[in-house]
């Protein structure tokens, strides 16, 4: 299997490549963790990325890795969070490429969303990505994890930080975010 | 005390100082007698919940089902064989291998046990009568005419499409269902009684039972392929991927399995 590129602070959640230890999870084991993990990974990964499709097709293949994996339960969680932001940053680039040969070429992207879309819903997304897109990949992560829950320990594992530093870098690129994002029909962010 | 930083009262607010309790109380006894810290305490918790609130907007259009249902089995199945070409398969292969070779040379020896045994086995054998393997209506048959007997038949794509329609079996029947690299769906029936009637066109397999056990194996090659049973669909296929449209008993074997009544 090819392995996925890494930063370097991501080794903590290295692939194991011994073939020996490939398939050993149950299929029952594997079951209650896809039906545990499901929910809040595909909410993960349409947040990171955006897509509503390119976020299932990354959750199911994060699983597929998973299912080749003797893994813990508690440690398949932050691993599998790892594997997806790694397969939807991929995906992102492989997105921004063919959009880009698209503008060259002449020819649009497709609008995403439906013709129906609420006009104020689609602009508080759009604001909302926009803000986002001010933060680092890292800090975004960090912020997205951190809103499924994971504890500061698990965050620093996934991006490569010490977890004493996780409160400062979280606390920084909150305020980053409230600055950048001003939702429609509000003046200041964040209200007082 | 100097003033906590940022990152110390942005980790007492995640909770993230409960095992560090002298840690947090400091900062508890500071925040007591600090209205500027106090201040800073409510601008982090602002832009935090801000950030939880803004986000909610990115969830539109994504389903997080509470329960989402059996693990994909294209997926399941495209990591079995991964795993069976990396891990098993090239030692399983060539003790096969070995057994074929040891088994053909013993039984070409006259009068070997093997031999013997051999020629029992095939003596006692029954005539697989009800075994018949078909890819299309055979010459001479009407369009549409029922064959009544056959356990086992198989049908070919056309245009790329098959489809197999099962009809009238009894709610406690299963139907295990599978892709395989054949070039055509195949129907298998172990039924008590008389047996099923099939049907046969280009491209369709009708199977007409009582109740019974059901193997349909489907073409993974087929550009859609389709089972349905009593005119509903329960299996899609299409582009080598499946999706089971039933309750399913069972995703984690060799097969899909769903019960007709479900």
């Amino acid at each position: 299997m090819a392995r996925q590129r890494r930063t370097p602070g991501e080794s903590a959640f290295d692939e194991p490549t011994d073939p020996e230890r490939a398939f050993r999870m149950r299929p029952e084991d594997f079951q209650a963790v896809y039906r545990e993990l499901y929910p809040s990974l595909i909410r993960y990964v349409h947040r990171f990325t955006g897509d509503a499709d390119a976020s299932a097709d990354v959750v199911q293949d994060a699983f597929l890795r998973l299912l080749e994996h003797d893994l813990p339960r508690d440690e398949a969680r932050p691993w599998i969070f790892v594997v997806a932001t790694n397969l939807a940053r991929d995906g992102v680039r492989t997105r921004d490429r063919r959009r880009r040969l698209l503008a060259a070429g002449g020819e649009q992207p497709m609008p995403v969303g439906s013709p129906h879309e609420d006009l104020e819903r689609a602009e508080r997304i759009e604001q909302v990505r926009r803000a986002l897109a001010t933060l680092s990949d890292r800090d975004r992560q960090m912020l997205l994890m951190r809103e499924e829950g994971f504890r500061y320990r698990e965050i620093a594992g996934a991006v490569g930080v010490r977890p004493t530093s996780v409160g400062a870098l979280v606390a920084r690129a909150l305020k980053r975010f409230s600055e950048a994002y001003v939702a429609p029909g509000e003046q200041n962010a964040p209200p007082e | 005390m100097p003033h906590p930083n940022d990152g110390d009262l942005q980790a007492w607010i995640d909770g993230e100082l409960d095992g560090e309790p002298e840690a947090a109380a400091r900062i508890r006894r500071h925040l007591e007698s600090c209205a500027e810290c106090l201040t800073r305490i409510g601008d982090l918790r602002r832009e935090s919940e801000w950030f939880s609130r803004a986000i909610l907007a990115l969830d539109d259009g994504v389903a997080t089902p509470a329960d989402p249902g059996p693990i994909p089995l294209a997926a399941v199945r495209r990591s079995e064989r991964r795993w069976w070409r990396r891990s098993g398969g090239v030692l399983a292969r060539a003790a096969g291998l070995i057994l074929v070779v040891a088994g053909a040379a013993a039984a070409i020896v006259p009068g070997s046990p093997v031999r013997t045994w051999l020629g029992a086995l095939m003596a006692d054998a029954p005539v697989p009568a009800s075994v018949v393997d078909e890819a299309a209506p055979r010459a001479g048959d009407p369009a549409g005419a029922p064959t009544v007997g056959p356990a086992v038949v198989g049908v070919a794509p056309e245009d790329g499409r098959v489809e197999v329609s099962l009809r009238n079996f009894g709610r406690d029947s299963n139907v295990h269902v599978r892709l395989t690299e054949a070039g055509r769906a195949t129907v298998r029936v172990e039924e008590a009684g008389e047996g099923p009637r099939f049907v046969t066109a280009p491209g369709r397999l009708e199977v007409i039972g009582t109740v019974g056990e059901i193997w349909v194996d489907l073409p993974r090659s087929a550009r859609e392929a389709a089972v349905t049973v009593d005119g509903e669909t329960a299996v899609r296929v299409m582009e080598g991927q499946i999706r089971i449209l039933r309750p399913v008993l069972d995703s984690l074997r060799e097969d899909v399995v769903f019960r007709i009544g479900d």
